[in-house]
Order: C-alpha cells, then sequence, then structure tokens
C-alpha cells in the first residue's frame, strides 16, 4: 500500500469525525473514553505533520467532456468536495490539534465525558475543513456542525447560565447559517456552481461588463455570516459569552477556532467578491469597530474569563484590520497575527484554568492572594500578557509592528496610532486581572485550608511552557513562519 | 392565466414571507418557543429559496431500450430525447443540498428544544423576558 495516497488532506477532517462519532458511542465507561481519546489525540496531533500538501477532491465529475449536442452546464466544471492543503493550513490544523488536545488532557484526571471529547473531535473536524475546503456548501455544512459543537462545548458545563448562553448562541448561529445558505443558494442560482475557484473565475469574467446587484445581495448574505463565526461586531457579546461560559481551556481552542475561521471564510469571501468596491472597507470597519469595543468592554469586566474573552474579540478585530487594509503586507501580517494571538491566547485561558481550579471563581472581586503558592504560574502569565499585548520579543510584537507597517504604508496613519492604543489598552486590563488574582491580598478560600501551596493541574502549565516557548521562539525567528504565510497571501491571486 | 408560470414566483413569495415571518418571531417575540419556530421558519424559507432555485417542469426521458423500439420526441407529448432533457431537467444539486440543510437544520432545531426544556424546568416559565431577565456580571 502506498501510504503517500492514503495521509491525503480528506483524512484531517475524516479521522476527528469517526472518532467523533466512536466516542459518543463510549460515553459513560470513563476509561474506554480516556483510553480512546488519548488515541486519537495522538493521531489528530501527527496527522497534520504527514499529510501530503496538495489539492484533494472526491465525490465529483473532474472535468468531463460535454455530452454532444448538450450544454449541460456543469460538464466542464469541478463538481467534487475540493481541499487545499498547504503549509499555512498545516500551520493552522496544527495549532487547532494541539490546543484541543490541551482542553482534554487539561481535565484528564476528572470524569471525562464521551459527548465532551466527541464535540472536541467534531470542532477540530469542522475547523479544519473550512480551513481548506474550496467549495462554499462544504464551507457552509462545518460552519453549521462548528456552531454546534462550540454549544455544545458550552453546554458541557452544566450551569444554567451556559444552557442560556448555548441557546443564544444556537438562535443567533441559526440565523446567521441561513444568511450563508441564502447568498449561496444566490450564487448557486446565478451561476450554477459552488466551487469556490470556478465561482472566482466566472465572476472575474463578469467583473470587466459591471458589478450585478444579485452579486452584492449575496456578498452582503454571506458576509452577516462571516461577521457571527468571526465574532466582529455585532456579535462580539455573544462570542464572548460563549468563551466566558465555556471551560478556560476549551475556550483557549475555541478563540483559535474562531480566529482561523475569520481568516478562512474571509479569503473565501475576498475571492468571489473583491471587485466590489466597498467590500474592503466594510471589513476595516466592521473590524475597527470589534477591536475598540473589545478592549474597552475588558477593561470594564470584572470577570478574568469575561475579561479575556473580550480581549479575544479585541484581538480577532485586530487581525480584521489587516485584512481590511488588503495589501498583501497587511494580510500576511494579519494571517501572522491570526496564528500568533491564538497562542498568546491560549496561555492566558489556560492560566484561569488553573486559577479556577483553586478558586471555583473567576470574579476578580473574590480572587486574589495567589502569587506565591502556585510555584511559576504567575511568571508563565505575566509572560502571557506581555505576548497578547505585543511586546518584543515575543511573536505577536511581530505581527503587531508588521500589520502597523502595512497600515502606514497603505495610508491609514490614524490605525496605526490606534492599534498602539489597544495594545496598551489591552495590557491595561490583563495586568488588572493579574493583580485581582495574584498580587492582591489573599482570600477566603486560602485562609481556610491554611495551605502554603495549592494543588492545580501541572498539565496546564506544562502545556503553557510549551506555548511560552514556541511564542518566543516564533518572535526570534518570524521568518520560519511568515514566509509560507507571505507565500500563501500571493497564491490567492487577488490581492 | 398561466398558473405553470407562476409556480416559481409564488415559491419565491412563500419563501420571503417564511422568512420575514420567522425573522419577526426571534426579534419581536417574547416567547422562547417561539422564537426557536423563528429560526426554523428561517432556515426552511432559505431551503424554499434553494429548491426552487432548481426547479424545473419535469420531463421525461427515453429509454435506451425505447430508442431501440423507435419512440422518439414526436412520439409522446412531453417526452424528450436526451440532449434536450439535459437542458430542460431540474437542476439535481439544489435537491442534495436542501437535504443536508434540512439534516443540519433538525440537529440544531433538537439541541435548542432540549436547552428550553431545561430552563422551562428551571424557571418554570418559556417567556424570555423571565428567562434572561438577570443582569449579567
Amino acid at each position: 500500500m502506498n501510504l503517500e495516497n492514503f495521509f491525503v488532506p480528506a483524512l484531517l477532517v475524516a479521522f476527528p469525525l469517526i472518532a467523533a462519532i466512536c466516542l459518543n458511542f463510549l460515553h459513560g465507561k470513563d476509561k474506554a473514553v480516556k483510553g480512546f481519546a488519548i488515541l486519537s489525540i495522538i493521531v489528530v496531533l501527527l496527522l497534520p505533520w504527514i499529510t501530503q500538501y496538495g489539492i484533494y477532491l472526491f465525490g465529483g465529475h473532474p472535468y468531463a467532456e460535454n455530452v454532444d449536442g448538450t450544454n449541460i452546464m456543469l460538464s466542464k466544471l469541478n463538481l467534487a468536495i475540493v481541499y487545499n492543503y498547504g503549509a499555512v493550513q498545516k500551520i493552522f490544523i496544527g495549532l487547532l490539534a494541539f490546543l484541543a488536545s490541551a482542553a482534554i488532557v487539561v481535565h484528564f484526571l476528572e470524569k471525562t465525558s464521551g459527548v465532551y471529547a466527541a464535540m472536541i473531535m467534531l470542532g477540530i473536524a469542522s475547523t479544519s475543513a473550512v480551513i481548506m475546503a474550496d467549495d462554499v456548501f462544504n464551507i457552509f455544512v462545518f460552519l453549521e456542525i462548528l456552531t454546534i459543537s462550540q454549544a455544545a462545548l458550552v453546554i458541557a458545563v452544566g450551569s444554567i447560565k451556559a444552557y442560556k448562553t448555548a441557546l443564544k448562541y444556537l438562535i443567533l448561529g441559526g440565523v446567521a447559517g441561513s444568511s450563508i445558505l441564502l447568498g449561496i443558494a444566490i450564487l448557486l442560482g446565478k451561476y450554477g456552481m459552488l466551487n469556490v475557484s470556478d465561482l472566482h473565475t466566472v465572476i472575474t469574467v463578469e467583473f470587466e461588463s459591471g458589478i450585478s446587484q444579485t452579486l452584492i445581495v449575496a456578498c452582503a448574505l454571506i458576509f452577516v455570516g462571516w461577521l457571527f463565526e468571526s465574532g466582529m461586531v455585532p456579535f462580539h457579546i455573544i462570542k464572548s459569552d460563549v468563551y466566558s461560559k465555556a471551560r478556560p481551556s476549551v475556550a483557549a481552542f475555541m478563540q483559535t477556532q474562531t480566529k482561523f475561521v475569520l481568516v478562512a471564510l474571509w479569503i473565501i469571501v475576498l475571492r468571489l467578491f473583491y471587485g466590489i468596491p466597498t467590500f474592503n472597507a466594510l471589513v476595516l470597519g466592521v473590524a475597527i469597530l470589534s477591536m475598540v469595543f473589545g478592549v474597552m468592554m475588558a477593561l470594564k469586566q470584572t470577570e478574568f474569563t469575561r475579561l479575556l474573552a473580550y480581549v479575544a474579540v479585541a484581538q480577532a478585530g485586530l487581525v480584521g484590520v489587516g485584512l481590511g487594509i488588503a495589501t498583501q503586507a497587511a494580510v500576511s501580517a494579519s494571517v501572522f497575527h491570526a496564528i500568533n494571538d491564538a497562542m498568546a491566547m491560549a496561555i492566558l485561558f489556560l492560566s484561569a484554568s488553573i486559577v479556577l481550579q483553586i478558586t471555583k471563581t473567576m470574579d476578580l472581586h473574590k480572587t486574589g492572594g495567589l502569587l506565591w503558592k502556585t510555584g511559576l504560574v504567575p511568571l508563565w502569565s505575566m509572560i502571557g500578557i506581555f505576548a497578547v499585548s505585543g511586546m518584543p520579543p515575543f511573536n505577536t510584537y511581530q505581527s503587531e509592528f508588521r500589520i502597523i507597517s502595512a497600515a502606514s504604508e497603505a495610508g491609514y496613519p490614524e490605525l496605526t496610532v490606534l492599534i498602539i492604543l489597544t495594545s496598551i489598552a489591552t495590557f491595561v486590563a490583563l495586568i488588572k486581572g493579574f493583580y485581582s488574582i495574584y498580587l492582591k491580598e489573599g482570600q477566603e478560600y486560602l485562609q481556610k485550608g491554611e495551605m502554603d501551596k495549592v494543588t492545580y493541574s501541572e498539565r496546564a502549565e506544562w502545556l503553557m511552557l510549551i506555548l511560552i516557548a514556541v511564542c518566543l521562539g516564533i518572535g526570534l525567528f518570524p521568518q520560519q513562519v511568515l514566509e509560507y504565510v507571505q507565500d500563501f497571501v500571493i497564491t490567492l491571486g487577488v490581492i | 392565466m398561466n398558473v405553470e408560470a407562476l409556480f416559481q414566483p409564488m415559491c419565491f413569495l412563500t419563501a420571503a414571507l417564511l422568512v420575514v415571518i420567522g425573522l419577526y418571531a426571534v426579534i419581536f417575540m417574547d416567547n422562547l418557543l417561539k422564537k426557536i419556530i423563528g429560526v426554523t421558519l428561517i432556515s426552511d424559507g432559505v431551503n424554499l429559496v434553494l429548491i426552487t432555485g432548481g426547479f424545473n417542469k419535469i420531463v421525461a426521458i427515453i429509454s435506451p431500450e425505447q430508442f431501440e423500439e423507435g419512440v422518439t420526441s414526436a412520439t409522446f407529448e412531453g417526452l424528450k430525447e436526451f440532449p434536450e432533457f439535459a437542458t430542460q431537467a431540474a437542476f439535481p444539486l439544489p435537491s442534495a443540498l436542501v437535504l443536508t440543510s434540512i439534516v443540519i437544520s433538525v440537529s440544531i432545531f433538537a439541541i435548542m428544544l432540549a436547552l428550553a426544556i431545561r430552563l422551562y424546568q428551571h424557571y418554570g416559565s418559556m417567556s424570555c423576558s423571565v428567562l434572561f431577565k438577570e443582569v449579567e456580571e
């Protein structure tokens, strides 16, 4: 058997899906769930590194000739499900797999629910599909699955507040999903195809004779879906609500999903609608609003996970700003920042996971006094704060600096000021959280136990350390990642 | 009056109505169940748009056996030879897409209903003004 033909991109979607189904059936059998989850994690972590690069298609009609005497619309078009897998997709999916594994490993000693592990696997499968897929319907299907898996992970917390958040998220997700589907229906009705590359070719030809109203409507509908999936204004509140109600380790995974879906979906929308003059301005507008609202809301939060959730929304806004500027340098910097910030935010969410294990609360009024009780966790948390705030020598400094430079070069000097102010405000908000948790005087939960040192998951600490090392490594040698990102942006062919 | 010509526009009109009623329910209705039904109405409306977009008047096709027996499109009314059939037949792709879309909608609907039941058990009400009354910290 030729292994090169076995490790195809479809396996990156198919394996987690199969694992999710199996884990679901194992629900209730704790040892079996744990064993299978570990096995799945190992495979999921390995798969991105051994999968062959390239374009993979299946289940379609690969470039059949026209039937004589007919003009069957689709005979020369490829109806297959197409997955495109390159270096950037590998980085995205590799990081996703790592953070998904973290969400399982951190809670490994607790009774592991089969459904919980299944939803994590479903999250990997759906996000991987959105990142790789080259047809709009496939993307719609997996976006819906992503919404369901994220809602289910919030439900897994088991509190009434979590149920309410999940319900709100599903209602809005249902409306946003329908909006995307209606956009797809319009594209299908007008052009008779779903493949993004084919649509891109046809629409590019059409742009020469002007932009049709139908295309603008389709663009607007899919754009609404993009806003929801990326947690941009006006959906920033529900997105931050979802992050804050989920377990912090799961929130680390979710915010990564959101950032990668933001980039992947934007690429699809850009390839289809790049000729619409106001498109980039619209992206830039909502991204700036998300960035500003996100950081302002973070400053006033009194709950640590909610604070982190709003910072994550603000950082997603910063990614959107680079995409909205839409120059090659800005888009490269943005995609780079999506990768960097996903890692940096994950450090802080994992630290929140440790804090929650000890204090059983995220309320900043009730926390405090953990500085000398939690080993080196405060140090790692502080490093995480530096990384998220874009300070050298961390990776986010490299990407933020590049976004600022690109904004300046593109003629948006005022944006550079706004981005710097956002970084400062982010730092202030995070330091407020750090003070309330570690530096403020000890609270009741510590005095009662009379403990010098409290117990927490060392696995979470190790995961934080790995992420810090990677953040530092990329910060010192940014070209190791950036060159792949730059090549990827050039191959898009529309910037 | 040509009823066949009106069929597609009427379908689109119904779809638009479903979407508008659904949006109204989601935004303005206080009852949680009505909001959930609103979401499904929107989804059904969009599915109707998809399926109507692929609709075409159903035409029959001559099988190879019939062709060998000398049957042509002129023999029976509505019977088409393959080239004509291929250009006039319903577009099959939307039907396949709508099936997938329905499955997804049902899944979301089921989870929403399950959550609504849990909230009803806790609060004893389906009114959103009661369920979401507490100010989030």
